[in-house]
């Protein structure tokens, strides 16, 4: 299914950070959002999880319009959000913050609690033997990982993923890299984040570049290069 | 009476401010904790629970001529289910709309205060009105003492509680038990939890947070009105018995550590016990004065609070 942005504004209070800003994410594909610190890349998608009310334009998911919907109804669409920071519910051992995931999974799912619950634990083992643990209590990396993991418990069919390797060692950033590959191969629009450019040229399908909240350039995957990368993201 | 008797009489009144105090506290704790806004009209919850229950059991057993015991067990459930429903329609009337904004909510709230204060006034009057207790039997306790022949449990003139008294501390604690469950163990409360870490991230994981608000709003009201309720029996309903459920819940509150529950039902424990004995032994100002004290101790050297945690 293809997720749609049709020309939104956004903003917060007064200050409009979105201007038109437009793209599509399609399923099976890695679309990556590129831009300087500041962009709007994040605004972008608090817009897309409806945290965020829009000015002008929507948000459609298939043949849905998902803005028009409440903030609190786009997970049962399959939207899942990793946030950039991770934000898990800090107080709240590892397995509640996969059970906050699990109560917000779509209703057509058909796998229960604890076949999802393996599924992502084997995805990332590291969790299972700190299931009782406070998730403000976990490393760097395994926050990361719960935060994935989390986001998976609802069977995502759109995942929007905010710099997920901001601040980790390299080995977790590349099974990071290779989850979201693999989640891409399995079928998900995947909306990624991302600073480090040997990571968008590993993972993308196609890139968007935004400048000052608005669309500056869209490369598809043979038009992604290091040059014309660390050029745009002015490293 | 001797001194050990004495101790174990203040105790127990200590006990019964304490019970009475966590639950009321424990209400004001999750609002501020998941809500996060200071409600002021706290207290006003708490004296409609009162007046409530003085209505709920005076109209059953002047009209059906029901005994205490059937109209106190109707208070108790209809008191704090009615004002939480209050409670629940000034969220969406008022709270709601105002967003939470921490300042305009303190502002909304002391309107709340007077609103519901000078209502009670114009259909329930002046009068502090008393509720009997559903049930109140002396019982005398022993007290062991070591005569000529080794130890003896003696019975002290005087030295004795009631029935009500004791059941009000067994209450107060299993309704404080079931909160806690409620809290850590069912859906409802992972949800409330979650809402309380991080508004956005819930809604993001599909939690209604504004209903959420309003339930924890309307639960908070509820096991306010449930303290009073307990207290009525032993304190006459009164319109402005609101003002020191109010204080003492705030202190608690900041003792134990904004929004922590265990925190405020442990501060609840000590303030209360303090009150007891302070109480007995020197005078019921004084109790207040070192509760004030302690609070300004708190502010000063442990500005989270006992349980906690520091702002991040
Ligand atoms: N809560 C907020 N209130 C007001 N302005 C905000 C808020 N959050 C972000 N902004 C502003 O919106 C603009 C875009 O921010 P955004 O977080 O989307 O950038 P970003 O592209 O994700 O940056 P980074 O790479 O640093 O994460 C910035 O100018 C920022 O100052
Ligand atoms: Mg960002």
């Amino acid at each position: 299914m293809t997720l749609v942005v049709h020309a939104i504004d956004a903003g917060y209070g007064a200050v409009r950070v979105l201007h038109q800003l437009g793209f599509s994410a399609r399923a099976g594909e890695v679309t990556c959002i590129l831009g300087r610190n500041g962009a709007g890349k994040t605004t972008t998608l608090r817009a897309i999880m409806g945290l965020l009310p829009l000015d002008a334009g929507a948000v459609h998911l298939g043949d849905e319009d998902i803005s028009a919907l409440p903030a609190s109804e786009t997970a049962s669409r399959g939207i899942a959000l990793v946030p950039q920071g991770r934000r898990l519910f800090g107080a709240l051992s590892v397995s509640e913050n996969l059970d906050v995931g699990l109560m917000a999974r779509r209703a057509s799912s058909t796998r229960t609690d604890n076949d999802i619950r393996e599924h992502v634990l084997t995805l990332f083992p590291r969790l299972r033997e700190r299931m009782k643990q406070r998730a403000s209590t976990l490393s760097g990396g395994e926050q990361q990982m719960l935060a994935t993991a989390r986001a998976l418990c609802i069977e995502p069919k759109v995942l929007l993923l905010d710099e997920p390797s901001e601040g980790l060692q390299p080995s977790i950033a590349a099974l990071l890299r290779d989850t979201t590959r693999q989640l891409a191969e399995d079928g998900v629009a995947v909306v990624l984040v991302e600073q480090h450019i040997d990571t968008v040229l590993a993972l993308a399908d196609k890139a968007i570049l935004i400048e000052n909240g608005r669309l500056e350039k869209s490369l598809a995957k043979d038009q992604l290069d290091a040059t014309v990368l660390s050029r745009h993201l002015g490293v | 009476m001797e001194f050990g008797p004495h101790l174990v009489l203040a105790l127990l009144e200590g006990s019964i401010t304490a019970a009475v105090l966590a639950l009321t506290a424990a209400g004001l704790a999750i609002v501020f904790g998941i809500l996060r806004v200071v409600n002021v009209a706290h207290g006003e919850f708490f004296m409609l629970g009162a007046v409530i229950a003085w209505f709920v059991t005076t109209t059953l057993a002047d009209v059906f001529g029901a005994s205490p015991a059937v109209g106190f067990a109707c208070a108790a459930i209809i008191a704090p289910l009615t004002t939480g429903l209050i409670a629940m329609l000034t969220d969406k009337l008022v709270l709601s709309r105002i967003n939470y904004d921490p300042e305009r909510t303190i502002v909304a709230t002391i309107g709340l205060l007077y609103v519901l204060q000078q209502l009670t006034l114009m259909s329930f009057g002046p009068d502090a009105r008393p509720v009997e207790a559903p049930f109140n039997t002396r019982i005398a306790l022993p007290w062991p003492e070591l005569g000529p022949n080794g130890w003896a449990l003696s019975w002290p003139w005087g030295f004795g509680t009631t029935t009500y008294k004791l059941f009000v501390i067994v209450a107060a604690a299993s309704v404080l038990v079931s909160l806690w469950l409620l809290l850590k163990h069912t859906r409802i409360g992972l949800i409330m939890r979650a809402t309380e870490q991080d508004r956005d991230m819930a809604t993001a994981f599909g939690v209604r947070v504004n209903r959420v608000y309003s339930r924890v709003f309307g639960l908070g009201a509820a096991l306010a009105a449930l303290g009073a309720v307990l207290v009525v029996p032993i304190q006459q309903a009164h319109y402005l018995m609101g003002g020191d459920p109010l204080l003492l819940s705030f202190i608690v509150v900041i003792i134990g550590g904004l929004g922590s529950v265990s925190g405020t039902v442990l501060a609840a424990v000590i303030i209360g016990l303090t009150d007891g004995i302070v109480s007995v032994f020197f005078s019921a100002t004084l109790a207040k004065i070192i509760a004030t004290v302690a609070v300004a101790l708190v502010l000063v050297f442990r500005p989270q609070g006992l349980l906690g945690h520091r702002a991040p």
